[in-house]
């Protein structure tokens, strides 16, 4: 980002090239929206190239384009634009193209292991999105961004405590979920 | 209870996240796996986290973003880093600020009005709000003010002064110029030298004025800018000198020394009047501009000293000197206004404006060699002047002779001076003759006036002063007086 904002213009491609990937799924995951995700993403990159001057090299980088990205999903989440409930006909696998619909009328529950991964995960996708914002926030840039706690205190503005306090309901919502997954699992088995 | 206190658990549990995610390093993940191999909650839940973190990377796999939106994304991205400026550090901050006002329309607006408004304010403030000074004509600016003798009589002489012409040396005249043919070259000059004709000891010869006498007159500085080339004369020691000067900016300084009286700047024609008793000085640029209408002032309005014109008055002098400006359009100013700020156009009554082909013809008049001698066309202009609605020409010239022949000198020069200053050619030849005879006259008294009265200033001290009355008389010579320059 310095070399950018000496004017190197191949240094912000490759900040793009480099950042685009993770900065799409955490946008993606918050906003639970594909094209208001790509949006938001081109949102970002214009921030920084706008708060290239204003850049000074006192926090990572990485933080920086989190927080811009973060604050940019908080208010796109708060326009609720483009929000939508669970749709029995929206795809839940990205690559798969199935949806609930369908596995809930074949009855196939447990009927294999590939079977029950993918309903295990799509119980854990509806568990992720419901949790609340602020915990739900955290997590992905957790899980999703792979970002250190205190990196995720400055993106929130809030203490490293608080984070890992949030992270912890977090995984405890989570596991919940998933405990219930399992006891339904072994209830139709 | 925040979240903070609800989930506290023993302090060394606090390190679970820390540990599951591999943020402990070194001392403080050896304590932590000590406290794990006894604590059995901590390893229940971090078995639990590890399997909820499985699932969700498992339910939330990283996707590419879209191929169809990443190349138009990616290169809109990289055009709009490519438009993007060179940052602060590369310019320099010093200009961060011009830069950024030259960039907005409405700072720029509002810078550009600030300069403007404060080059407006500062002209106003020194007085030069209308019009730069160097463009600004002599008659415009104050008019002459020139401190008199006491019993001075007004003997207004008319000089040329091209106004927008620099300043130039005068040409050299003949020595045996006379008075006359120096007054009659005046005529068709631009400017209007109102000269109190002071005493005369001696026939007025004109000289040359250029080579310059040491000052005998303290000069006072220009009150402003716009009164650049305007001096002030004072009394010169000479008692016997007097004179106005009109010339070109500070060089007239030096072209009349003992002349006493406000210099009003010329540019161009010096008209020099220094009669030290045995000749008047008076050097007369050539008029190459049209020459501007002349105007009637009434010689009692110049200062409060003099007496008034039609009155027999002592052989005192008065000096006026006053420029008028070329343009035949421009008013010149009252002089009892002091002060000719004003564009507005002159009183007719006051003012008798000569038309143009006049105006040639006495430039043409003027034009000859200072020894010129009046020609038959200049005595024929009076009668053309008459036509011009000036009923009184006659009258005047008239009563002229019969004082002439009466020898009464001031009532000679009173109706000269009105007559040239009322009529752009008014005397003729013979008139002008007069004029000269009186004023020299006129000087001849006052000289002689001056010295009884010195030589009783001088019995009148060795009388106060008995101790030193065994001195000789030569050591107590009389004191120059202040107001009696003639």
């Amino acid at each position: 980002m310095l070399r950018y904002r000496e004017g190197d213009v191949r240094a912000f491609e490759v900040i793009v090239t480099r950042h685009r990937k993770p900065i799409y799924n955490f946008i993606l995951r918050f906003v639970r929206d594909a094209a208001q995700a790509e949006d938001v993403m081109q949102e970002t990159f214009l921030r920084l190239i706008k708060g290239a001057d204003n850049y000074e090299k006192q926090a990572k980088f990485t933080t920086w384009m989190y927080t811009i990205a973060r604050n940019l999903c908080v208010d796109a989440s708060r326009r609720g634009k483009h929000r939508k409930a669970a749709s029995l006909d929206a795809p839940i696998g990205e690559d798969e193209g199935s949806t609930l619909m369908d596995m809930v009328s074949d009855g196939a529950v447990g009927a294999d292991g590939k079977a029950i991964q993918r309903e295990l995960a799509i119980r854990m996708k509806q568990a992720i999105e419901a949790l609340p914002e602020e915990q739900r926030e955290i997590f992905l840039l957790r899980e999703v961004s792979d970002l250190q706690f205190n990196e995720i205190a400055q993106v929130v503005g809030v203490s490293e405590n608080t984070v890992k306090s949030r992270m912890r309901y977090a995984l405890e919502k989570l596991r919940e979920a998933l405990e219930e997954y399992r006891d339904l699992a072994r209830a139709a088995q | 209870m925040s979240e903070q206190t609800q989930n506290t658990p023993s302090a060394p549990c606090d390190a679970l996240l820390d540990y599951a995610y591999g943020e402990l390093e070194g001392a403080a993940k050896e304590a932590f796996e000590q406290h794990l191999a006894e604590c059995e909650k901590c390893k229940r839940e971090l078995e639990a986290f590890g399997k909820v973190r499985g699932a969700a990377r498992a339910a939330l796999p990283l996707l590419d973003p879209p191929a169809a939106a990443t190349g138009a994304l990616h290169a809109q991205l990289l055009h709009a880093a490519a438009q993007r400026k060179p940052s602060r550090a590369t310019t320099g901050k010093l200009l961060s600020f011009p830069r950024r006002v030259m960039q907005h329309p409405g700072l720029l607006a509002a810078a550009s009005l600030m300069v403007i408004g404060g080059a407006l304010g500062l002209n106003w403030s020194k007085g030069h709000l209308f019009m730069p000074a160097a463009e600004r004509t002599p008659a415009m600016a104050e008019p002459a003010k020139v401190d008199l003798p006491k019993g001075a009589t007004t003997a207004p002489v008319v000089a040329a002064a091209p106004a927008a012409t620099p300043a130039t040396p005068a040409p050299a005249l003949d020595e045996t110029t006379t008075l006359e043919g120096s007054l009659a070259k005046d005529k068709a000059a631009d400017t209007k030298v109102l000269l109190d004709v002071p005493k005369m000891s001696a026939p007025m010869k004109v000289r040359h004025a250029a080579p310059p006498k040491e000052p005998e007159f303290e000069a006072k500085p220009a009150k402003n800018a716009d009164s650049a080339g305007e001096l002030d004369l004072r009394q010169p020691a000479d008692p016997n000198s007097f004179g106005a000067v009109t010339g070109a900016g500070g060089a007239a300084k030096k072209e009349a020394p003992a002349a006493r009286g406000r210099y009003k700047s010329g540019q161009g024609d010096v008209m020099n009047y220094v009669t030290d008793g045995k000749a008047a000085e008076k050097t007369t640029a050539p008029a190459e501009e049209a020459p501007a209408p002349y105007r009637n002032e009434a010689p009692a309005a110049a200062a409060p000293a003099p007496p008034p014109a039609p009155k027999p008055a002592p052989p005192a002098t008065r000096s006026q000197v006053q420029t008028v400006a070329p343009n035949a359009g421009y008013a010149a100013p009252e002089v009892k206004q002091q002060k000719a700020d004003s564009w507005q156009q002159p009183v007719q009554s006051e003012r008798q404006v000569m038309p143009e082909p006049q105006a040639a013809e006495s430039v043409q008049s003027a034009a000859p060699p200072p020894a010129r001698k009046h020609s038959g066309k200049k005595s024929a202009a009076p009668a053309a002047r008459d036509d011009n609605g000036i009923g009184a020409t006659d009258d005047a010239r008239k009563a002229f002779l019969e004082a002439a022949k009466s020898n009464n000198c001031s009532e000679v020069i009173r109706i000269y001076s009105d007559q040239t200053r009322t009529k752009r050619v008014w005397a003729t030849p013979d008139e002008d003759a007069e004029f000269t005879r009186c004023v020299s006259q006129a000087r001849r008294e006052q000289q002689s006036i001056d010295n009884a009265e010195q030589k009783r200033a001088s019995k009148a001290k060795k009388a106060a002063k008995p101790a030193a009355a065994d001195a000789p008389a030569q050591a107590a010579p009389p004191p120059a007086k202040s107001n009696s320059a003639f």
